[in-house]
């Protein structure tokens, strides 16, 4: 069985545009819009090149009038931060009981420790 | 009794009044203060360089990343990669030198002039590297060239002083030093996060003013009255309002007080007010987006704008009145928050009632919104 020795290259590109945009990953750019007409508003993404008070090709879903840009702005998307800790999403019944487990090991190991045994 | 607490004393500490015991008392006090005089001052400076070493890595990341990132953008306008390196290596080192300030006598005019050569040098600049692009696309690339010339300065003269502390050795100069860092540490990461908004073209936390301006003069035809600066004449409520902001949506600043000044020149007497809105620095205990009123000209320009709006203004005795709305140093390079652009909707409802209340119907105003336009187009559609 012939195993070959093929070596894989790997080339690593740094893209300094990338590394900023990935920076601002929980960031979102949001574009306001509203209808000429009824003054209804729409949030959705921002699009690229566009800019505020500029006419966009979407139609207004309650009069289907024109839209306009009304503003451009960043949304910062707050993640749900889980608490690091040992007794996170536990019971409070459940904590005591392992509190209490841990304190009787501890017990249990002192008093099988030797230095103890000799008074005894 | 109280030798013989003297006593304890000295035997607590080994001390039994023989002559070995002074000699050893000596040396000791002597050890001691060499230690605090020769040796604290070394210590503090080794501590002092150590903080500042830090912050200007990051300084220095900031820098190279904020090139890196401009050949990146400019890249795509300019496929003449060494041409365009060399371009911007020479750009990064361009410096204008302030006007003679000990002959004040028209100190302003003269650095009016200065500005206006400084900024049509950077436009050839920009010419020289993206030809082909329009000319939203090159204001735009304007605003990421000036952000990385700043980031490369702000490095640049942090290591400058750096150096001289450490060949001096100076713990003074250090001290110095390591306090500034603070603030231009926070001061690079404001730029550098500006980038974001730049390169897409969106509007930053400064575009507040246009914005109020560009909302007003919404459906009006506006026109060009002065180097990238636009005006518009619209109604409010049975007044005549001449609403001033840069010319969008490049990232441009304009001229507005040169704008300000000849519609002075040109309407005198008949201007019943002035009101100017743009993003002010808040202080840490308040909250952004604080809408506050006052009177005198509100524009962060090194000068010549504010001059011509006071010089002008106090011709003939028009009030000038600001609102500004508050927002921290990094919010206003940033993209736009949510909570700024709606407070555009509040300061446009301040400026009709603060119309309402000064200016009588028929009678003439003048509305500027200052700030960066970028992302900011003028009237709808355009």
């Amino acid at each position: 069985m012939n195993i070959s020795n093929a070596t894989t290259t790997k080339t690593i590109t740094y893209d300094p545009l990338a590394s900023l945009l990935n920076e601002f990953k929980d960031y979102k750019v949001m574009t306001l819009l509203e209808c000429t007409s009824c003054g209804y508003t729409l949030e959705r993404a921002y699009k690229e090149k566009e800019y505020v008070n500029k006419i966009v090709d979407d139609a207004c879903p309650k009069c289907n009038s024109k839209m306009y840009i009304k503003a451009i702005y960043v949304i910062k998307e707050e993640k749900k931060q889980q608490k690091k800790g040992l007794f996170t999403k536990m019971p409070s019944s459940a904590i005591k009981s392992e509190v209490y487990h841990f304190l009787s090991q501890i017990a249990t190991l002192i008093r099988n420790l030797k230095i103890f045994n000799q008074f005894q | 009794m109280i030798e013989i607490s003297y006593q304890i004393l000295y035997n607590q500490f080994g001390f039994d009044n023989t002559t070995s015991s002074w000699i050893n008392m000596i040396i000791g006090i002597i050890y001691l203060v060499t230690l605090f005089l020769f040796m604290f001052g070394p210590f503090q400076m080794w501590m002092y360089s150590a903080r500042v070493s830090k912050d200007l890595i990051r300084l220095e990341i900031y820098a190279k990343r904020s090139r890196d990132i401009f050949l990146s953008v400019a890249g795509k306008y300019n496929k003449n990669k060494e041409e365009l390196e060399r371009i911007v290596n020479d750009a990064l080192e361009f410096f204008y030198i302030e006007p003679v300030e000990r002959d004040p006598y028209g100190f302003i005019k003269r650095l009016d002039h200065l500005l206006n050569v400084s900024r049509n040098k950077l436009k050839l600049i920009i010419n020289k590297i993206a030809p082909d692009a329009d000319e939203e696309e090159k204001a735009n690339l304007e605003n990421t060239l000036t952000t990385t010339m700043a980031l490369n300065s702000i490095y640049k003269y942090a290591k400058h002083w750096y150096i001289v502390g450490k060949k001096a050795n100076s713990i003074v100069i250090m001290a110095q030093l390591e306090l500034l860092m603070a603030l231009l540490r926070d001061m690079a990461r404001a730029y550098y996060m500006s980038f974001f908004a730049t390169i897409k073209g969106i509007p930053i936390g400064d575009s507040v003013g246009a914005m109020v301006a560009a909302r007003l003069m919404m459906k009006s035809n506006p026109k060009i009255i002065t180097s990238e600066t636009v005006i518009s004449e619209v109604d409010i409520d049975g007044r005549k309002a001449v609403v001033v902001k840069a010319e969008g949506p490049g990232g441009r600043v304009g001229k507005p007080g040169e704008a300000i000044q000849k519609l002075i020149e040109e309407y005198q007497n008949k201007i019943s007010l002035i009101i100017m809105i743009d993003a002010a620095a808040k202080l840490e205990s308040e909250e952004t987006g604080t809408i506050a009123e006052g009177v005198g000209a509100a524009i962060g320009d090194p000068g010549p704008e504010k001059y011509k709006i006071e010089e002008s203004s106090t011709k003939y005795g028009i009030p000038v009145e600001s609102i500004v709305i508050k927002q921290g140093i990094d919010e206003a390079v940033s993209a736009m928050s949510k909570k700024l652009a709606e407070s555009v909707d509040k300061v446009v409802e301040r400026i009709k009632n603060i119309i309402r209340e000064r200016v009588p119907e028929g009678g003439l105003v003048i509305i500027a919104g200052i700030g960066n336009t970028i992302g900011v187009g003028n009237s709808l559609g355009g």
